[in-house]
């Protein structure tokens, strides 16, 4: 019941000094509106780099062969080392030699000259296995992918930049059109839908050719395999098939040395990574924040010095030191409520405006609302408890004393 | 129960600020029944407002005891004289102290307010009490608005609204004419045939003096 009492004078005196409870409210205002801004763009960006990870590369790990042997030294001492063709026919056995791998396809990228209808194409050549297609998790926009019943027929898909350049050339379709590869003719037997990307696949696969493993050794022995892409059963350990496969390659090709990614690992760098970068931001925020603080013990310190008849005149009729302390402090925490809350608002807005402009999905995090308020309501009361002590250790009859 | 409200033994004041010394008050030795009336006369520095002071518990006197009702005020700490001076004693100051930006019943209703009570029943203690001050019509408007007898009432209703033991009162009239100072002692003098109230009164007027039950001048800090 005195806590009425308590509320209802420190919201009629700061209605008493209207603009320094104004100016004590925009400073916290604008340093919670940093807060929930600075952190909500954080969270925005670290959930749009994660969010189409997370559906494709989740599962997903890569395999690339370490480049720390000199291919000159001699070719009769590295030959066994070098990830051909022989190396490739290993990895696609990696499905059924260890656990919880579900796809494998190793890539290798072709420095061919391509052609259509006598002009030159800018397009590399990736040849890799149909795995691909689930792996990348391709669309596919006309025909269909490579098969495995393929072989090494001359099929080629391409990618969504590429079948646009053929159809320029001619006509709407472009299955059965013939591309010239090195020396080869192929038979485009698919196109791809415009693909978004996915931050494990460094394929530029919508301006690519794409042809089976069997197909390039025939017409480009010296194939070399960059990548092998690995697609995991879900909730398998990735750690456990890096060792595995280590091991299985240990034993086929000793001295080979590769470096395994796992989709997990880069989503626990990634998400360690924004989480910095979201912290750095709220980090900014609070200074910002701190300021504002300071700004409501400034005010609160002046109105100290204005009120000390009030102050000593409540002392004498009665009211204890704490309560002047509560008193006081409900109107710091009033100022910081309302800073606080109009801050958070306020930053909605500007969050809007921001995910608009940057055509991010906008998200509002509700952690960022919980620190922004809370962060503010701390900062009242903290920089509130100076001044309120300063307004209880008023002598009252030194007020009592002056006219 | 003892019928002494207040009682001074043997009470010294010393203003003490390194250079020099002033003593303001001397062996005071005072004691007020229940009910009582009694004037403080004296030269201006003379003590009497550092006399209530200490009475008050607002001061704490160099030595000597100062008790009310029955309790000795140096054993009480801040919290439970605060709680004193708001449940036993009416204040009323020499220069009236409201506050400006409240309005006549907000500074009236506050030493109630400050005890925690509810607003709707302090609200109407104090509309009585003004009432009583004649001031029933001017409850609305702020400090600032009214006269200087009324402010005067004002501050003896914020006084009284706690219905205290004992009212002390620092020049009530000083600024105002015979005439208006003399219907604020009918008030006081009302009062305390009504609710009982002693009064110690400080004032200069030896005639407003003669009108309450006992005068006690302050000379060289000593009550005479
Ligand atoms: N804090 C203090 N430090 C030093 N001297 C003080 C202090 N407070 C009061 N005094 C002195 O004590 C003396 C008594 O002061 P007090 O206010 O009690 O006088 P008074 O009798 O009420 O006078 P008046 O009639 O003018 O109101 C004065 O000489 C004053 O200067
Ligand atoms: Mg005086």
């Amino acid at each position: 019941m005195k806590w009425k009492f308590y509320w209802r004078e420190a919201l009629n005196n700061l209605w008493l000094s209207k603009l320094r409870s104004i100016l004590a409210i925009i400073g916290i205002l604008v340093g919670s509106a940093a807060v929930v801004t600075l952190v909500s763009i954080g969270e925005m960006a670290k959930y749009k780099a994660l969010s189409e990870f997370k559906t494709l590369g989740m599962n997903l790990a890569s395999l690339v062969v370490n480049q720390n042997m000199d291919f000159n030294a001699g070719i009769d001492l590295t030959r066994t080392l070098i990830p051909d063709y022989n190396y490739a026919q290993s990895m696609l056995t990696l499905a059924t030699k260890v656990a919880n791998i579900q796809e494998v396809a190793p890539v290798a990228t072709l420095s061919l000259p391509a052609y259509y209808a006598g002009k030159k194409l800018e397009a590399p050549i990736i040849a890799t296995t149909y795995s691909y297609q689930t792996l990348a998790n391709l669309q596919i926009q006309e025909g269909r992918f490579l098969h495995r019943l393929d072989r090494n027929n001359y099929f080629c898909v391409v990618g969504s930049d590429i079948a646009n350049q053929l159809k320029n050339n001619g006509s709407n379709s472009i299955i059965g059109k013939e591309l010239q590869l090195g020396n080869a003719y192929f038979t485009v037997i698919g196109s791809i839908k415009p693909w978004i990307g996915n931050a494990f696949i460094s394929n530029n696969v919508n301006g690519s050719v794409f042809i089976s493993l069997a197909a390039a050794h025939n017409f480009a022995p010296n194939l070399y395999i960059d990548t092998t892409l690995l697609q995991l059963k879900p909730d398998s350990d990735p750690d456990q098939i890096e060792t595995d496969v280590k091991n299985f390659l240990a034993a086929k090709f000793p001295g080979l040395e590769v470096t395994v990614k796992t989709g997990k690992q880069l989503i626990v760098s990634m998400t360690h990574q924004k989480n910095v970068f979201t912290w750095m931001l709220g980090l900014i925020g609070g200074i910002a924040l701190l300021v504002g603080g300071i700004g409501i013990m400034n005010v609160m310190l002046v109105s100290v010095t204005e009120r000390r008849r009030e102050i000593g005149i409540r002392l004498a009729i009665g009211a204890r030191r704490a309560d002047i302390q509560i008193m006081f402090l409900c109107e710091a925490i009033i100022l910081a409520t309302i800073g606080g809350v109009t801050g958070i608002i306020i930053s909605l807005f500007i969050t809007r405006i921001v995910a608009e402009f940057l055509t991010w999905e906008f998200m509002f995090s509700g952690s960022a609302v919980l620190i922004g308020f809370f962060v503010s309501l701390f900062t009242g009361i903290f920089f509130g408890i100076y001044p309120a002590y300063q307004a209880s250790k008023l002598n009252p009859i030194d007020v009592l004393r002056a006219e | 129960m003892t019928n002494t409200v207040l009682s001074c033994d043997k009470v010294c004041k010393i203003f003490d600020d390194g250079a020099s010394k002033v003593h303001v008050l001397n062996n005071i030795q005072l004691s007020v029944n229940a009910g009582e009336t009694l004037a403080i006369v004296g030269a201006s520095g003379s003590g009497k407002s550092t006399l209530l002071h200490l009475i008050g518990g607002l001061d704490r006197p160099t030595s000597g005891q100062i008790e009310i009702m029955g309790k000795p005020l140096a054993t009480l700490n801040d919290r439970e004289l605060s709680r004193l001076r708001n449940a036993h004693l009416g204040f009323v100051y020499q220069f009236h102290h409201l506050l400006p930006e409240f309005t006549v019943l907000e500074n009236v209703c506050l030493p109630l307010l400050i005890r925690g009570e509810p607003i709707e029943t302090v609200q109407k203690a104090a509309t009585e009490i003004l009432e009583q001050v004649g001031l029933g019509k001017r409850l609305s408007h702020k400090i600032g608005e009214i006269s200087g007898g009324e402010r005067q009432r004002t501050a003896i209703a914020r006084a009284l609204v706690t219905r205290p033991q004992c009212l002390l009162a620092d020049e009530p009239t000083g600024n105002l004419d015979q005439h208006t100072a003399h219907h604020v002692f009918d008030l006081l003098l009302k009062l305390n045939r009504e609710l009982g109230t002693s009064l110690i009164i400080v004032t200069h007027d030896l005639q407003l003096a003669s009108r309450l039950s006992r005068t006690f001048e302050l000379q060289d800090g000593i009550l005479v």
